[in-house]
């Protein structure tokens, strides 16, 4: 099930809202690990089985450790961290990493194959982050049901955000299942959605025609690299949107996950505002860990080529996601040694598009099903190997679809609201009701006339 | 070591058993076939009558499934030559079988759709999207079947692989 499905929006969230409300404060949290449950099971049972298993395991690794290290036998708690670790890592690698590496040495394909179980990289980080902390004793080892809805929350299973058991704490020390917040909520949800369907959903028809195409011109490699920049963006933003609103439905707050990443000045302000929770979590365990930038400008540059790096492995097991990685890695060095300090003087707006200009192509090598074809693809870019297209039809064709994308992708509309309440604070909760509501129509139409186009970060 | 850290020892050790247990379960459900899709798609089609269908192409693929047939091995589509019609026939060979979800899930999104234009008027296409149907996984290969001799198809495609 996904939350752009209309057995979603029209049955399991209503009834699951409606019960939450309606049953006694001390029963809610029992009900959502319940429906998270339902929600896991409901597109495989094999996922609900693994995840009670990587479920008992971590929490009974992290009481292991916390009670060795209580009891003085701190080689033990680290025998049992690092073994901790291994487990999930093995995890993570065998159902996402097996036949990368196996296509790499060339060894026979299995007789038998496995479906990646739901939300694998994000539940994996999630308690990889769980046990570390309380390795490091950031964290008290909860109570068993806290940490399963931890892991089982379903508005963050399926692609995140990747919430540490730090800020998961903070969420249930904060719970608040008031009308304002389940509002809030259901306006996120609805802006969500409507990113999803109206906006990655019509722009995947642009992107799909221009790059399943044999041979393509300029102007058509650039449209298409652009639809792809702005339908990648409302697909996970519109994911996240939707899952941080369903989180604050049931009353409890998520850290925010976007931070409109097409306005970032350079590389490494955009990896502030976009994907933050997984920055979150390679900074937090990765990057400071090693050293940050504590320890010379030697070290931080090797640093920030482990995590990204890492990043790009995190996103598949391909190496066009690892040249992507890097190639931000390249970026963000070159801002931290010198780009940075020659690119000050230049006015905002160039800096925001010359950036975006570096984000777009680097979406070339994510989008691509191969090293060849993404060279192939950026060469159509700049003029090499082109074909006579049709470049003029698609530019007319998705010309208002590109102009409202690039509308939404800015803080525009944000601070036209802002405006409102400030200036005309009469029409402010009306304007916003009537606009959710339309969006509510226009995105219930959709999913109802449209085929179901699944979430992209979903694969990740 | 106190008496609780071997007992947490013991059932995490035990759940990376169960793990490997529910692993090895669904593995042994879940075989490769290295059969030809040449031979499984013509073997399927073989089975049915499809007098009241058409071949799909690419475009017809990702129209009905919302899904690039690029993104799979290879793609047998059969759907209905009228509107009025609700047999289909799909047979996919997927890449990987991590793809079995999302393919099942835009199946299932299909008949949907389908049974949602028949309910009420069509009874007769509406019947055969309730009950001659099939949606089959067989590890890396999918059939989808809507029509009188679905288990004949369905029969077809298991004893292809």
């Amino acid at each position: 099930m996904a939350f752009n499905q209309l057995i979603f929006v029209c049955l399991f969230l209503p009834l699951s809202v409606i019960l939450y409300r309606v049953i006694p404060q001390k029963l809610k949290k029992a009900f959502l690990i319940l429906i998270s449950l339902v929600f896991i099971a409901w597109g495989n049972i094999t996922d609900l089985l693994y995840l009670i298993c990587v479920i008992i395991f971590n929490y009974f690794s992290a009481r292991q450790i916390a009670r060795l290290k209580n009891d003085g036998l701190k080689k033990y708690a680290r025998f049992v961290f690092i073994s901790a670790l291994a487990v999930n890592i093995l995890f993570l690698g065998y159902f996402k990493y097996y036949n990368f590496f196996r296509s790499l040495v060339g060894l026979p394909e299995a007789s038998f194959g496995l479906a990646i179980p739901i939300g694998i990289s994000f539940v994996s980080f999630s308690l990889i982050s769980f046990v570390c902390d309380v390795y490091m004793e950031k964290e008290e080892v909860p109570r068993f049901f806290d940490f399963v809805l931890f892991v089982v929350f379903f508005p963050k299973i399926t692609s995140g955000p990747i919430v540490s058991f730090n800020e998961f704490q903070k969420m249930l020390a904060e719970h608040n299942p008031n009308k304002q917040n389940l509002n809030a909520g259901a306006e996120q949800f609805v802006i969500g959605l409507a990113k999803k369907t109206l906006l990655a959903g019509n722009l995947s028809i642009l992107f799909t025609a221009i790059s399943g195409a044999a041979g393509r011109s300029v102007l058509e490699a650039w449209l298409g690299a652009l639809g792809y920049a702005f339908m990648l963006y409302f697909d996970f933003s519109g994911y996240s949107d939707m899952a941080i609103g369903l989180g604050k439905m049931f009353g409890y707050t998520m850290p925010a996950n976007f931070m409109y990443p097409y306005t970032s000045v350079n590389i490494s302000d955009f990896w502030r505002r976009w994907h933050i929770s997984l920055g979150a979590f390679f900074r937090n365990y990765v990057y400071i860990p090693l050293g940050g930038n504590r320890k010379g400008e030697k070290r931080q540059v090797f640093n920030l080529f482990v995590v990204f790096l890492l990043t790009g492995i995190w996103h598949g097991a391909n190496f066009t996601f690892i040249v992507w990685g890097l190639y931000h890695f390249v970026f963000n060095a070159a801002e931290k040694l010198f780009l940075d300090k020659a690119l000050k003087k230049v006015p905002h707006v160039i800096r925001s598009l010359f950036t975006f200009v570096i984000v777009v192509i680097g979406w070339v090598f994510f989008f691509s099903d191969s090293l060849g074809g993404a060279f192939t693809y950026l060469g159509n870019m700049f003029g090499v190997g082109c074909t006579a297209g049709a470049g003029g039809y698609y530019l007319w064709s998705f010309i208002i679809l590109l102009l409202i994308s690039a509308f939404c992708a800015l803080p525009l509309g944000h601070n036209i609201m802002i405006n409102i309440k400030k200036r005309k604070a009469k029409f402010y909760l009306p304007v916003r009701a009537v606009v959710n509501v339309c969006l509510f129509l226009l995105c219930t139409a959709a999913m109802v006339s449209d085929t179901y186009t699944s979430f992209l970060y979903a694969a990740f | 070591m106190s008496k609780s850290s071997y007992v947490y020892a013991v059932l995490r050790w035990a759940a990376v058993i169960g793990f490997v247990v529910v692993l090895i379960i669904f593995a042994s459900q879940n075989k490769i076939s290295k059969a030809a899709f040449e031979d499984v798609s013509t073997a399927v089609v073989e089975s049915v009558d499809l007098s009241k269908m058409q071949e799909g192409n690419d475009s017809t693929f990702k129209r009905l499934y919302g899904l690039e047939s690029s993104d799979y091995e290879a793609v047998k589509l059969y759907w209905p030559l009228s509107n009025m019609d609700a047999q289909e026939l799909l047979v996919i060979q997927l890449k990987d079988v991590s793809q079995q979800k999302q393919v099942e899930e835009a199946i299932q999104a299909r008949l949907e759709t389908q049974k949602k234009s028949f309910d009420g008027y069509g009874v007769e296409q509406y019947a055969l999207l309730t009950e001659s149907s099939i949606v089959d996984v067989q590890g890396n290969y999918i059939l989808f079947a809507v029509g009188a001799d679905y288990m004949q198809a369905d029969a077809a495609f298991k004893a292809a692989l």
